[in-house]
């Protein structure tokens, strides 16, 4: 490769006076070894209202869906759940599930919400916080794929807590993220 | 205790062991709510009802 001397406040042309093959991170096109970008997209659904439920059965609640671009690629998913944890008059330690289903409503990861007791006598007390799964899978296809968020109370009242308005502000959020093999 | 609040306790207070669903967005609790309700236990309860047992809350 041929020399260019520089002389003070001198900027040199990478296309024009560098001999040879200029990288890849240089504008070039000859990189030989380069790793691509292991992210390969990502998609979100969000829930956008608030659901209360006082069934000790599973309920879908919200759902996104997924078409790998590869076969060998994993989807990992992350699900942040805001949730409301009530006594209902009725319990003094109310608490929940919530589950993340994949496309053949196979449970892959759970997770459990408990408050700390009421304080009320007439078991009335609320907690709000937030809840995160997260799974990475390997749906081995490239036909769409769809991941769902169920939940079921153990005892009070359980409820999950979505946006209104069409904002995902505060929402509870599912996100799939494709990675390459 | 909220309106809402009120309405699912009195459920539970007049029909315990009630299993439903609900949407709720912070909307007016009435009639129209609760007949949105998503019943999974036998219900038979009607909101005049429910309402006399939020108005004792």
């Amino acid at each position: 490769m041929a020399l260019t001397r520089l002389g003070l406040n001198q900027a040199i042309n990478l296309a024009s006076n560098v001999t040879g093959t200029l990288a890849t991170g240089n504008g070039g096109t000859g990189a030989t070894s380069f790793a691509p970008g292991k992210i390969l997209q990502v998609v979100e659904a969000f829930q956008t209202s608030n659901n209360y439920t006082t069934s000790t059965s599973y309920a879908t609640l919200f759902s996104k869906a997924i078409t790998p671009s590869a076969a060998s690629s994993t989807i990992l998913v992350i699900a942040s759940i805001g949730y409301n944890l009530y006594g209902n008059g009725s319990s003094s330690f109310p608490n929940g599930t919530i589950q993340l289903l994949d496309n053949g409503d196979n449970v892959i990861a759970r997770t459990f919400a408990n408050a700390s007791g009421n304080v009320s006598t007439d078991q009335t007390d609320q907690w709000n916080s937030s809840l995160t799964l997260a799974k990475l899978d390997s749906p081995n296809t490239t036909s769409a794929h769809t991941y769902k968020i169920s939940y079921k109370v153990g005892s009070g009242r359980f409820g999950i807590l979505g946006s209104s308005g069409g904002s995902s502000d505060n929402a509870s959020t599912i996100t799939l993220i494709e990675i390459g093999a | 205790m909220t309106d809402f609040d009120k309405m699912t306790v009195s459920i539970e207070n007049l029909q315990a062991n009630s299993k439903y669903t609900i949407d709720y967005n912070g909307g007016t609790v009435n009639e129209e709510l609760f007949n949105s309700i998503n019943w999974e236990s036998t219900n038979s309860l009607n909101w005049t009802a429910v309402k006399a047992e939020m108005d004792k809350l």
